[in-house]
């Protein structure tokens, strides 16, 4: 069976298994948080693991086992790495919750091992690929199969669509040089067909647009819907610089207009504020007996407290700080009357 | 004698069609069905047929379907579909008027030559 067969399997009971995680995280409260969501996915895998095994189709060849096993163990030095790194900033940072660091290791660590594995298993099957074997490319002389690879490797087109191409060529030059019998021959008929094959990128070119056209419809919607939403993203990633290393200008003051609309349009000697400046400037500050005492009232407003019950003391010393702004509080009260009059 | 390349590819389509509309063929083997009916006249390379035939497939002028061939070996079949022989009909109806007004134009030289 294929690795990469088995790994799309497992991936995608994953991630029913995290679907699951996510509805049981929703309908019950009775356990912490990612609970669920880690019994989801190791449910699934374990289930797709015991499905694999019951149809009999989890037998992997023993090269591509040792494989297997050297990609595992990558990863798991990857991870072990970032566990490490962890530890020690564990033990460095002060300014983070315990697990935290150890968490954030291993996970980085793991995805950065599994995608470095990813890519270089892309890799080794592109290069596999474009070996040809699969289509008999190296039956043919070297001049015609490089000729053919370049071809291909110039589509820079979907993998069965190249695959479909190669092979489509491969066998018109399998046909082609079938009437040689000997191997000089062969040889001199390659050549004189490489020199006659004309631009490579050129062909490239041509065969990408015509296997675009016969593309379905559906594969043609997704395509432009992927490149649109990259095209939304890649704006929104420039707007989002633009927007933050940006300085505002301002075209239009508004505050100042909207403080140019309230303001009531009367004449200046009928503006109270100048007054209230005045009497703000002038105000005597009661004793802090008074000020205590009022404090205390704000406390146990809803006990009645009359003049006559307060202290000797206090009550001079209140009729003593209202005689002091007396003065203060009959200038005021005109301009009170013109605040009136322009409210009026 | 090789015809001029863009007047070859403005007839090629027809060809193709007028090739494939006698039976079902593979890339080599229609290059070959081309070149020998036209008495050698006529030649389609690699970079010239398979992007025209991707196209006409493309069109739903002609159907591609892998079959085992004599060799066992796996080809590719080109197949005319139905609208393929409608569109043949109707590009060999406008190369026969064509041919016609170029008949007249040269005094019927070139039905002589």
């Amino acid at each position: 069976m294929k690795i990469k067969k088995l790994f799309v399997r497992i991936l995608i009971a994953a991630a029913l298994g995290l679907c699951a995680g996510i509805a049981m995280e929703y309908s019950t409260a009775g356990l912490k948080f990612p609970i669920f969501l880690i019994i989801g996915i190791l449910a699934g895998v374990f289930i797709e693991f015991v499905i694999e095994i019951l149809r009999g189709a989890l037998t992997i060849a023993r090269e591509d086992l040792r494989k297997l096993k050297k990609t595992v163990l990558r990863i798991l030095i990857a991870t072990s790495i970032g566990l490490l790194a962890g530890i020690i900033l564990e033990f460095a940072a002060v300014w983070a919750a315990f697990p935290f660091f150890l968490i954030l290791g291993v996970l980085l660590s793991a995805a950065a091992g599994i995608t470095i594995e990813a890519i270089r298993y892309h890799r080794l099957m592109r290069n596999a690929f474009f070996e040809g074997k699969e289509f008999g490319l190296e039956k043919l002389p070297v001049r015609t199969a490089d000729l053919i690879r370049q071809v291909i490797k110039k589509m820079h087109y979907r993998k069965e669509v190249l695959s479909e191409v190669m092979a489509e060529l491969t066998a018109h030059f399998e046909d082609e040089l079938k009437d040689c019998q000997t191997d000089e021959g062969i040889q001199q008929k390659a050549r004189q067909l490489v020199d006659d094959f004309g631009d490579t990128k050129l062909l490239a070119i041509l065969l990408r647009r015509a296997k675009k056209r016969c593309r379905p419809l559906w594969r043609t919607v997704v395509a432009r819907t992927f490149q649109a939403v990259g095209a939304l993203i890649l704006f929104f990633i420039v707007y989002a610089v633009w927007f933050s290393t940006g300085k505002p200008t301002l075209s239009v003051d508004y505050l100042a207009l909207l403080n140019q609309m309230n303001r009531p349009e009367v004449r200046n000697e009928d503006n109270a504020w100048p007054h209230y400046e005045k009497a703000i400037e002038l105000y005597v500050q009661p004793d802090q007996r008074i000020l205590k005492l009022a404090g205390n009232r704000r406390k146990d407003f809803k006990k009645r407290l009359y003049f006559s019950d307060l202290d000797k003391n206090i009550q001079d010393m209140i009729r003593k700080w209202l005689k002091e702004n007396e003065s203060n509080w009959n200038d005021l009260e005109p301009s009170q009357k013109r605040l009136f009059k322009m409210f009026q | 004698m090789k015809f001029e390349s863009q007047l070859l590819k403005g007839i090629a389509p027809v060809v193709v069609l007028e090739i494939l509309s006698r039976g079902p063929m593979y890339g080599y083997e229609l290059s070959q069905a081309i070149e020998q009916r036209s008495g050698r006249i006529l030649t389609l390379g690699k970079g010239t047929l398979y992007p025209l035939l991707y196209n006409l497939e493309a069109k739903k002028l002609v159907k591609g379907k892998w079959e085992n061939n004599q060799s066992s070996r796996k080809r590719r079949y080109y197949y005319i579909t139905g609208r393929g022989k409608d569109q043949l009909a109707k590009q060999k109806a406008q190369l026969k008027e064509l041919t016609t007004g170029l008949n007249l134009v040269f005094g019927g030289a070139l039905a002589m030559a």
